[in-house]
């Protein structure tokens, strides 16, 4: 029962829809004009053909064959996707015992301290987060002195234009995007399960091996689902601290704007989101069992 | 964490929860340490302190003029947000109708949708409808982005509300609009802050699409940041991250004790 329905019984479906229509109407309008709409001007212009200055309404596959053939765009999305994987995997490895961390705090002071910590950062533009890791692992920076003070090193060690050092930013920027949905699992728990787990005589390890971790396995697939996807689509990191040595497709994309060719950067905008959506699927498929059995088990 | 203090285990787990800290606060807290740098180069360790660098930050026009934009466009794209997501959550959390969730993943397109390929998308889009390098293209592209967001939110926030004031409401006359605008907005005030100051920080950071869509001549704070990294690397960048940092750590403040006497209320309320 609706509220119109229910304190307005002369009101029928027709008056439902229209009181819907009025409510929906402007934000599906809005989604359509906007961003259905510059989808659509996005695909068309990947069949246009580029003459090398300008772009001219000519239906063409050219701008397909291109990065299909050439090697240089494989090897832009190797990278990209070793990227994300080494990213994802970190963020994991940090992620999980961060959120059962959080989950065993028994003061509640410490726990809101926690959550600021992890998710304040969320607050920042991405640009001053990338700078400040310039500052920290720049030749100059921090860590290279820090190092060198210790007599560690002999010459500053590179930190910064390369994959390590977009990997370290990077992995800063999504590491609350891994944590939350793990947390989210966790905080879901029974805890009545764990508790039984140990009346039964399990050890710690056991409860946590047995119990915890299968049952939290859906919070850490969409975990490192979200985090992939976030890191396959990141900009800003990899440019600043990449410094223009790392390529990936969202680097292109922009590249090919500017350079007028938008048939190529229309391209790659839709392979970014094939190749995403590609194994996000396949993912899923490989996986489908596994998350059937957990959920049963809840 | 628990019971004992000695447990190894519980331990390990705080001293691996400090660390994480350290990493996630450390590049806030050296931008900000960075911004007294004396060294143009940002070197360390520090020679000194110097307020110059935020004395220069007052000296670059692109960030007067990106500060102005950034909040116009915030403000706009909050506003448009959240009267279209209001709508929306409003439809979704008091009807049913078959199309419901099927008009749900619809409203989160927005954010499936990678924000690099939104912004390439926009720029071809607005280059044709003479909207690129406007402020209302930018209003309107960032409000697409934090509508999926309100609309989650204040959702959310109608779902635990409960039906039972709106029924009363009209039950003793109150019209649905005087009953939406008198008895649902006020209730589910503390939803529709958190969704507001989503859309607004959402667009206040935004970077990949404003930059395919501002004009160099008329940047978004953000972006007239960006563009000064890649050619200057003077701490100057440092001291207005530093006044960002600021303005994100009184945001927090804010929502926490908006929330909090939200919270005090009902607790004082219900006795």
């Amino acid at each position: 029962m609706t509220v119109a329905a229910a304190s307005r019984p002369a009101r029928g479906a027709r008056g439902q829809t229209l009181v819907l229509a009025g409510l929906l109407g402007p934000a599906v309008a809005f989604i359509v004009a906007l961003l259905l709409t510059a989808l659509g001007v996005l695909f068309i212009n990947s069949v246009y053909h580029f003459t090398g200055t300008q772009v001219q309404p000519r239906i063409t596959l050219e701008a397909y064959r291109r990065f299909f053939t050439d090697s240089f765009y494989a090897n832009v999305v190797w990278q990209e996707v070793r990227l994300a994987v080494v990213t994802t995997a970190l963020c994991l490895a940090i992620g999980y015992p961060t959120a059962y961390a959080i989950t065993k705090i028994r003061t509640p002071g410490w726990v809101i301290a926690a959550y600021i910590v992890i998710f304040s950062p969320l607050l920042t533009s991405s640009i001053v987060r990338a700078y400040g890791w310039l500052v920290i692992l720049a030749r100059g920076g921090l860590v290279n002195w820090v190092l060198a003070d210790l007599h560690l090193i002999g010459a500053p060690v590179r930190l910064i234009y390369n994959f390590t050092g977009v990997t370290i930013a990077l992995v800063h920027v999504l590491l609350p995007f891994t944590v939350f949905p793990i947390l989210a699992v966790l905080l879901r728990m029974d805890p009545t399960l764990r508790e039984a787990a140990s009346d039964l005589g399990a050890t710690r390890l056991h409860t946590f091996l047995r119990v915890t971790w299968p049952l939290s396995f859906p919070g850490l697939y969409a975990a490192a689902q979200l985090t992939f996807v976030l890191a396959m689509n990141a900009y800003v990191t990899p440019q600043l601290l990449g410094g223009g040595r790392i390529q990936v497709l969202p680097l292109l994309i922009y590249g090919n704007i500017s350079d007028l060719n938008w048939p190529l950067a229309a391209v790659e905008a839709i392979a970014l989101i094939g190749l995403v959506w590609a194994i996000t699927l396949s993912s899923n498929l490989l996986f489908r069992r596994r998350l059937a059995a957990t959920t049963e088990h809840e | 964490m628990t019971a004992s203090r000695r447990d190894p285990v519980a331990i390990a787990l705080w001293a691996f929860l400090a660390l994480v800290g350290m990493y996630m606060l450390a590049p806030l807290v050296f931008v900000v340490i960075d911004s007294f740098n004396p060294s143009t180069y940002g070197t360390f360790p520090l020679a000194g302190t110097t307020l110059h660098w935020y004395a220069n930050v007052m000296q670059v026009p692109e960030f007067r003029a990106g500060l102005t934009n950034s909040l116009i466009v915030a403000a706009g794209a909050t506003v448009v947000g959240v009267t279209l997501g209001t709508l929306a959550a409003y439809a979704l959390a008091r009807y049913r109708f078959r199309t419901r969730e099927l008009a749900r993943s619809f409203l989160l397109l927005p954010i499936i949708v990678p924000a690099i390929v939104f912004g390439a998308a926009l720029f071809l889009l607005y280059i044709r409808i003479g909207l690129y390098g406007t402020l209302t293209g930018l209003v309107l592209g960032h409000a697409l982005l934090g509508l999926p967001f309100v609309m989650s939110i204040v959702a959310a926030s109608l779902q635990t509300l409960g039906r039972e004031y709106e029924e009363a409401a009209m039950d003793l006359g109150a019209n649905p609009f005087v009953t939406f605008f008198l008895v649902t907005l006020p209730s589910i005030r503390p939803g529709l802050i958190v969704g507001a100051l989503f859309a607004f920080v959402t667009s206040w950071d935004q970077v990949e699409v404003s930059l395919f869509i501002t004009r160099p001549q008329n940047n978004t704070l953000p972006i007239a940041m960006f563009n000064y990294e890649q050619n200057y690397q003077d701490p100057t960048l440092a001291a207005i991250s530093a006044v960002l940092i600021g303005f994100a750590v009184v945001l927090v403040l804010v929502a926490v004790s908006v929330l909090k006497s939200q919270e005090y209320r009902k607790l004082i309320e219900r006795q």
